[in-house]
């Protein structure tokens, strides 16, 4: 049994029961149905244009004010006066399947009236029926003794007539032709049982007319001129068209088939006469003409009505820059910006872009001004884009942040404690993550210690002011001397003072002067008596100890003590004195190496702590950006929402639309496809923002309405509740709605985590504009633990995303509450 | 799963309040077909 719905284009479905029927012709095998009792084939054969080449003489050449009135125009005349219309307006579906045929109006005459073109179009409709119904019986090898019709098309009765005449067989319409809607009504109470069977179902079905064949058999002579025209094609997939190459192919194929149609009588594939229909490029001009001014019509309407979808679609995209902007950390910015205009694109809005961009170069300029003196450049670039007011919010967040960098190098480096004793135990740079007074109890460590961080602190004036200084005690004990002492003894002695000055720089050079000095001294015979021999040797071996890497200390302290024996055998020195004054220089070297590891050692423990800030900032850095991400993956997730719901009203309002009313089914149509685009990308966005052990959310996401559910499982927990909502005075926007549960939610949960033994309060009011949110309990109140943070970490951001106002802290009263106030409309 | 029988009910939050069973699944061609009472081959 075949049905043929008559709409825009027609669909026509031959029932193959359980066999599936495989068509090399350009029809389609599908599923019909299964009620349980295996699946049950059908073949398919749909054909683009039908009642849309009614609309297309409606709207396209102007022939009729409304379709109803085709029947009636296309009844004033007997026939079509030979007029064949092939309404490949869109390409042609079944039994052609080709994308880019091309339309024509073929035999016209000047006695060719509207009526004719009217008539002709309904033969067409019939005609291209025919084709598929054709295929169906010659190929498949089905039968079709009936076909019956339903859609809008099928009240009319010339049509249908028509189709019978075409078919052969009678065409029947039934009373109910919404058969699409009550196939599923059947089928639903087929499963429910409101009926028991087929049976019962078929006997529901009700006639309405029944239109059998003109003189009982199929119209040949007019279908000649069709098939003239649009050839079935051979059984066998369509060969692949090229882009214009199926239009010129059309074209060609008409004008090759004009002889038939113009030789009246003469069957079809009888010798073609190119020249003498009209000429292909004229026909395809034309149509061309025809099209542009359909299409800028369009266009021209869409311009007026654009102002209309961009009042539909604005505050979603509003929202949504919203949430972009204040929500997404600098670096997925720039993504997110890509999509942004594709976005703005669909939505044809202004592009996010041009202001977008000047932020991405403002807030990584700044980064770059961050890193180039901050140690923590990563923190820079993690920190989120706030900035929403432009370049000179960008300038003062700058100047703010030297600002605070400064302070922080300021309180870091300010000298500590050096010289409060000997217990301090305190080293510059080492703050408070280093347990205070770990050395307290052993003075000398202690000493060490202070020792170490003086000479960490050493300025580098000191050197040359000590040196300075040992120089005028030297030349004074020279001067002193009795006898006095060779004049050259004085430059000797200068120069191992002056050496001083650069023992830190250069302490092996300085040690083999300083001992370089006194060996020709002793060569001379000169007297060493006099303090400053010993205040230059002994902080020289210090210096070799404490001022370069252990290997050239150990070769500086051997030559050191090899020099002080050769001088000691020059002099003649006791065994025993020149043992001494090895040891004590050895004593020296010993302390300064050891201050030297302490040093490093110091240092370590400071670059230690300070990477473990970095890491512990880093860390509470990327939760507050994953905290962002979850508020603009569940804000985006209300936006979809929202914009999905529009699309199926705009679906359902063109739905609801008169077919005449062409200008309001575009607008619908527009907003239908642009919200669907937006739709598309929103999704995309989700993907990017989703993290990747979250589960997909498949509910839609919560509002005010189920707070109750929460109190439910707050009591549950334990902890009594008393909720006072309020009724909203209008219907809260998803994203506000969804705000203030979270609030409630978080602050709920913290009282579970962290109030202890206690009761809790949720108020829930709308005063004028607002919605406000109390949650106070009457617990340990105090701050909430390290984890709870992130809870109100999470309310402040999703609270300042709707310019509202939150505080959160212990009660006076004892207890905790967290407050909320939010604009219910947008600032 | 068949076209026809019980597969879930409707969410009254989204469809005007009511909780109904959807029993019946077609698309829409093959559903014009079905209403058309063409239930068998010929």
């Amino acid at each position: 049994m075949s049905k043929c719905t008559y709409g825009t284009g027609s669909f026509v479905l031959t029932n193959t029961g359980s066999e599936v029927i495989r068509s090399d012709a350009g029809l389609l095998t599908t599923v019909a149905w299964d009620l349980g009792d295996g699946l049950v084939y059908a073949l398919e054969g749909a054909i683009f244009v039908t009642g849309a080449a009614v609309q297309w003489l409606r709207d396209g050449l102007g022939l009729i004010d409304s379709a109803n009135e085709i029947e009636g125009l296309a009844r004033t005349v007997p026939d079509s006066g030979d007029v064949v219309f092939v309404p490949a307006l869109t390409g042609m579906g079944a039994p052609h399947w080709d994308p880019h045929a091309r339309g024509a109006i073929l035999g016209i005459t000047r006695g060719t009236t509207r009526a004719h073109l009217a008539r002709a179009t309904l033969e067409a409709i019939a005609f291209e029926v025919r084709d598929v119904v054709d295929v169906m019986v010659d190929e498949a090898g089905l039968e079709v003794p009936e076909l019956s019709a339903d859609g809008g098309a099928s009240a009319n009765d010339l049509l249908l007539q028509l189709q019978a005449d075409q078919l052969g067989v009678p065409v029947r319409r039934p009373k109910v032709t919404e058969t699409t809607a009550l196939g599923a009504a059947f089928l639903a109470g087929l499963g429910t049982g409101v009926w028991g069977s087929t049976d019962e179902l078929a006997q529901t079905w009700a006639l309405d007319r029944r239109f059998e064949p003109e003189d009982g058999r199929r119209d040949d002579g007019r279908h000649a001129r069709w098939r003239a025209a649009v050839p079935v094609p051979a059984a066998g997939p369509a060969e692949p068209a090229r882009p214009g190459a199926g239009a010129r192919r059309s074209a060609v194929l008409l004008l090759e088939r004009q002889d038939p149609l113009l030789g009246r009588g003469r069957g079809p594939g009888v010798g073609a006469l190119p020249g003498r229909g009209p000429c292909p490029h004229v026909v395809e001009e034309h149509r061309d003409v025809v099209g542009d001014r359909v299409g800028g019509h369009l266009d021209q309407f869409l311009e007026l009505r654009r102002p209309l979808v961009q009042e539909l679609l604005l505050p979603a995209h509003v929202l949504l820059r919203r949430s972009i902007l204040r929500h997404v950390g600098e670096d997925l910015l720039a993504e997110r910006l890509q999509l942004g205009d594709q976005l703005a694109v669909a939505l044809g809005v202004p592009s996010l872009r041009g202001r977008g961009a000047a932020e991405v170069d403002g807030s990584s300029a700044e980064a770059v001004a961050a890193g180039s003196s901050s140690p923590q450049p990563a923190r820079a670039s993690a920190r989120p884009a706030e900035r929403t007011t432009g370049a000179r919010r960008d300038r003062f967040t700058v100047v703010l942040r030297v600002l605070w960098w400064v302070h922080r190098e300021w309180v870091r480096r300010r000298p500590r404690v050096v010289g409060r004793g000997n217990r301090s135990g305190v080293v510059p740079g080492e703050d408070v993550h280093r347990p205070a007074g770990r050395c307290a109890g052993w003075p000398a460590l202690g000493t060490f210690r202070a020792v170490s961080a003086v000479e960490q602190r050493w300025p580098r004036w000191a050197d040359p002011a000590i040196a300075a200084a040992v120089a005028v005690i030297a030349v004074v004990e020279l001067g002193v001397m009795d006898p006095p002492p060779p004049l050259w003894q004085y430059p000797l002695a200068l120069l191992m003072a002056g050496a001083l000055a650069v023992r830190r720089r250069i302490p092996n050079i300085v040690l083999v002067a300083v001992l370089g000095a006194i060996l020709v001294m002793q060569w001379n015979r000169l007297d060493l008596d006099g303090a400053y021999v010993p205040l230059t040797l002994y902080p020289a071996f210090y210096s070799v100890g404490a001022h370069r890497p252990l290997r050239p200390a150990v070769a500086g302290l051997v030559a050191g003590l090899a020099l002080l024996a050769i001088g000691a055998r020059l002099e003649d020195v006791p065994i025993g004195d020149y043992v001494f004054i090895g040891v004590i220089g050895l004593a020296f070297w010993g302390a300064g190496a050891a201050i030297r590891a302490r040093i490093a050692a110091a240092v370590e423990a400071q670059k230690r702590a300070t990477l473990a800030e970095e890491r512990q900032q880093h860390t509470a850095a990327e939760a507050v950006v994953a905290e962002r991400a979850r508020i603009a993956r569940e804000l985006h997730d209300v936006v979809a929402h929202s914009v999905s719901v529009m699309v199926m009203q705009a679906g359902a309002l063109r739905r609801m639309l008169p077919a005449e009313q062409l200008r309001e089914l575009g607008v619908a149509a527009t907003v239908e496809r642009t919200g669907r685009e937006a739709l598309v990308e929103l999704r995309r966005m989700l993907g990017l923002l989703r993290d990747d052990d979250d589960r997909v959310p498949l509910a839609p996401q919560p509002g005010l309405a189920r707070v109750p559910e929460l109190v439910e499982s707050t009591e549950a927990a334990g902890v009594p509740v008393t909720l006072r909502m309020d009724d909203p005075p209008t219907v809260l926007s998803p994203g506000v709605d969804l705000c203030a549960f979270r609030i409630v939610q978080e602050s709920l949960t913290n009282v579970i985590k962290h109030a202890g033994p206690a009761s809790v309060r949720v108020d829930v009011r709308f005063p004028a504009g607002e919605v406000t949110v109390d949650v106070v309990d009457d617990g340990r109140g105090g701050t909430p633990a390290a984890d709870g943070g992130h809870g109100l970490l999470g309310m402040r951001e999703r609270v300042a995303v709707f310019g509202g106002l939150l505080s959160a802290g212990p009660e006076p009263t004892g207890g905790f509450g967290v407050r909320a106030t939010l604009p219910l409309e947008p600032r | 799963m068949p076209s026809s029988g019980v597969v879930g009910t409707t969410d009254p939050d989204a469809f005007l309040g009511l909780t109904l069973p959807i029993a019946g699944i077609a698309g829409d061609q093959q559903a014009a077909l079905f209403g058309q009472a063409c239930y068998s081959p010929a």
